[in-house]
């Protein structure tokens, strides 16, 4: 979850009234996860901020039309995300077939001896995490950056609870057999 | 072995690994603004000041209904407040175009502080079967079918009666895609640019 309860539904009552503090602590706590999820399916740096602002920018145009349910207020926003992201893919979709990410390094803030270990350990990770077919990295990505409930998920997918969550297991069990044949080899 | 939630862990680390946790400084304060700009406004509220000349205005009714059928699109209904002149942004071109079934589309580019506002109005696109709609595009030179360069400003269709005013907000410029054209794009889930073209004109940048 981007925010706890407790907080999150008088931030949203904030934000209803288009406070500029609330979308600004809105906007802060929830740029990392937006960004981390828009960085794997854009050609830039840049072009992951860009659909993290324009996400922004709408919730705020949309959150008049905002209503509590199962899903959450962040499932709301990495809806709205997606939608951007397809968007901008569009534009894209000619000359860029491969929606596979290329991790970004010069995005790391770390000395080089950290950058060295973390990258080892991150690179065995997500080298299995590539292989997974797209709408298995999706699934696994709204669970483990996004931070969405099985519900949570389903709203943003335009799914059932229950197959996301089938298609969660299966996904981390793929990514397990993965994991594995990389360690074997 | 390791259990799924170990799995998830480590996942999750290597995905969140080296991402940036704040925002930039300018897509912040962009949404201060427009937050604070809402907020001065009427619960009816727009993101942006109208600049229309009063002859338009009684087409925003019809804009806002429109915008609203709009999913997850980039239009930005507007409310009929007065007009205001100081944060009416810059007229960056103003002019008829002529679909390929003769009729007249009036377009409207507007440079303002968040990117460009494009209006569109006409009574001439065909009302297109549920689920198909129209799409703007801003084309650079060079754009082929082959090889597109193009930017989405994004869909429409039009209302009821057959008319259309929309607005919309494009991150675009159109001194580098000086070339506006209208698809009707079918619901076949095909994010490519249709070949069904029903508009194009080369827009004249004023001074």
């Amino acid at each position: 979850m981007l925010f706890e309860d407790d907080d999150l539904q008088e931030l949203v009552k904030r934000a209803a009234v288009c406070d500029p503090d609330a979308w600004e602590t809105i906007f802060r706590q929830s740029h990392g996860r937006l960004f981390a999820f828009a960085r794997r399916r854009t050609s830039s740096v840049d072009a992951a901020e860009d659909a993290v602002s324009e996400t922004m920018v709408r919730a705020l145009e949309k959150i008049d039309r905002y209503t509590w349910d199962g899903a959450g207020f962040d499932a709301w926003l990495f809806g709205i995300l997606r939608n951007v992201v397809l968007e901008g893919y569009r534009t894209e979709r000619r000359t860029r077939r491969d929606r596979s990410f290329a991790f970004d390094y010069t995005i790391r803030a770390d000395g080089p001896l950290e950058q060295t270990v973390a990258r080892e350990e991150s690179d065995h990770v997500r080298s299995a995490f590539a292989r997974l077919s797209p709408d298995e990295q999706e699934v696994l990505e709204l669970r483990v950056v996004a931070g969405l409930s099985s519900d949570g998920a389903a709203h943003v997918l335009g799914k059932k609870p229950g197959a996301v969550r089938m298609a969660q297991a299966r996904a981390i069990g793929r990514l397990r057999v993965m994991m594995e044949v990389d360690h074997d080899n | 072995m390791t259990t799924d939630d170990e799995m998830l862990d480590l996942l999750g680390a290597a995905l969140m690994d080296g991402v940036p946790t704040e925002p930039r400084e300018q897509d912040l304060q962009r949404l201060r603004v427009l937050a604070a700009q809402r907020q001065d406004q009427t619960p009816s509220v727009t993101a942006l000041p109208s600049p229309l000349p009063r002859r338009h205005l009684r087409h925003l009714a019809t804009a806002a209904a429109v915008a609203a059928a709009f999913a997850g699109g980039v239009l930005v209904a507007r409310d009929q407040g007065p007009a205001s002149d100081e944060s009416a942004g810059v007229v960056e071109f103003e002019q008829e175009i002529v679909t390929t079934g003769n009729g007249r589309v009036e377009v409207v580019g507007r440079r303002v502080d968040i990117g460009r506002i494009v209006e569109i109005r006409s009574e001439a696109f065909p009302i297109l079967p549920t689920g198909e709609f129209y799409e703007v595009w801003f084309l650079a030179p060079g754009d082929t079918q082959s090889a597109p360069k193009r930017i989405s400003a994004g869909t429409f269709h039009p209302d009821l009666a057959g008319r259309t005013f929309v607005e919309m907000t494009a991150a675009v410029d159109p001194n580098k895609y000086p070339v506006l054209a209208i698809t009707a794009e079918t619901a076949d889930g095909d994010p490519a640019p249709s070949s069904n073209e029903v508009m194009r004109g080369t827009l004249t940048i004023l001074d």
